[in-house]
């Protein structure tokens, strides 16, 4: 059996019906959006609330991840730093970084936030948006 | 109810392979262009899922698995030509281990909650180990490109 990612929801049509229907199929579901800065992020999505009117708010799994990542001023390759630093020494290099336990709640109004958004709280927006759903094919043998 | 309105493949542009497809390795000792990465970013923005599979290599000693080793990569955050792809926190925490034991051994031991993280887009490959449980740290812990 091989799996597949469609579409089922866009920004750029905001139209619900695929939408709805995968969530009636109980599709696997992930998000794709693009922030503020232009980054792009890919989470799966643990749950989803679809209004009657169409509005809805998706919400990512958990993630542990180095708070780093989520500052828009990190150079990433600072990880290839780490790397060949480590591979000067006898014991794999470590380094003491900061973390953030975190998910994504973002809503078809263009806004989202982060869990250690609530605590100011404030409001990140996206520029664009995509809900993707794993739909099984079956290939005869 | 099965329904049949979801978009058709050739609608969708992750549609274009229902198959696992590799579109990168690091079994080369030459990436200078990068090129492959950037295809694995690309095709992330477009929809598809990545898996990453750690295969042994006798020409990295140090860093040899025993066995062949893969992960979902379900979290993925990607910059201009950059990027990251992280495993899931707890996908390694039903192992069993003796801790002491493996420690006496040298051996790397690992508590939970743990995710490894493998950045894409620089000279060289590493699977990074993070580990927010233990002092919050993040290792190097592997070379992926043959040094």
């Amino acid at each position: 059996m091989n799996t597949t990612w469609q579409t089922v929801w866009h920004s750029d049509s905001r139209e619900t019906e695929t939408l709805n229907q995968a969530l009636e199929r109980g599709l696997d579901l992930a998000v794709i959006f693009t922030d503020q800065e232009g980054h792009t992020h890919r989470h799966p999505i643990d749950l989803i609330n679809l209004e009657l009117n169409g509005q809805f708010s998706v919400r990512s799994e958990f993630v542990f991840l180095p708070a780093a990542l989520l500052d828009p001023h990190f150079d990433t390759r600072l990880a290839h730093t780490i790397g060949e630093a480590a591979l000067n020494r006898n014991n794999p290099l470590t380094l003491k970084i900061q973390s953030q336990m975190t998910y994504f709640t973002l809503f078809d109004n263009g806004k989202y936030y982060r869990f250690n958004d609530l605590i100011t709280p404030s409001w990140l927006g996206w520029q664009s948006l995509k809900i993707l759903a794993q739909t099984p094919s079956f290939h005869a043998p | 109810m099965q329904s049949n309105t979801l978009p058709s493949q050739e609608e969708d542009p992750c549609q274009k392979s229902n198959t696992r497809d590799d579109i990168g390795n690091d079994t080369g000792t030459n990436k200078s262009d990068h090129r492959a990465d950037t295809d694995i970013l690309m095709q992330a923005r477009a929809g598809f899922s990545i898996s990453s599979t750690m295969i042994p290599d006798p020409a990295i000693p140090r860093n040899a698995p025993e066995h062949i080793e893969s992960y979902q990569e379900p979290h993925i955050i990607a910059f201009n030509t950059y990027g990251w792809t992280i495993t899931r926190t707890t996908n390694i925490g039903l192992r069993p281990s003796n801790i002491s034991e493996q420690k006496q051994n040298g051996q790397a031991y690992i508590i939970p909650p743990h995710n490894y993280i493998y950045p894409l887009g620089g000279k060289l490959s590493y699977f990074l180990s993070y580990c927010p449980a233990r002092n919050e740290h993040l290792s190097a812990i592997s070379a992926l490109n043959g040094m």
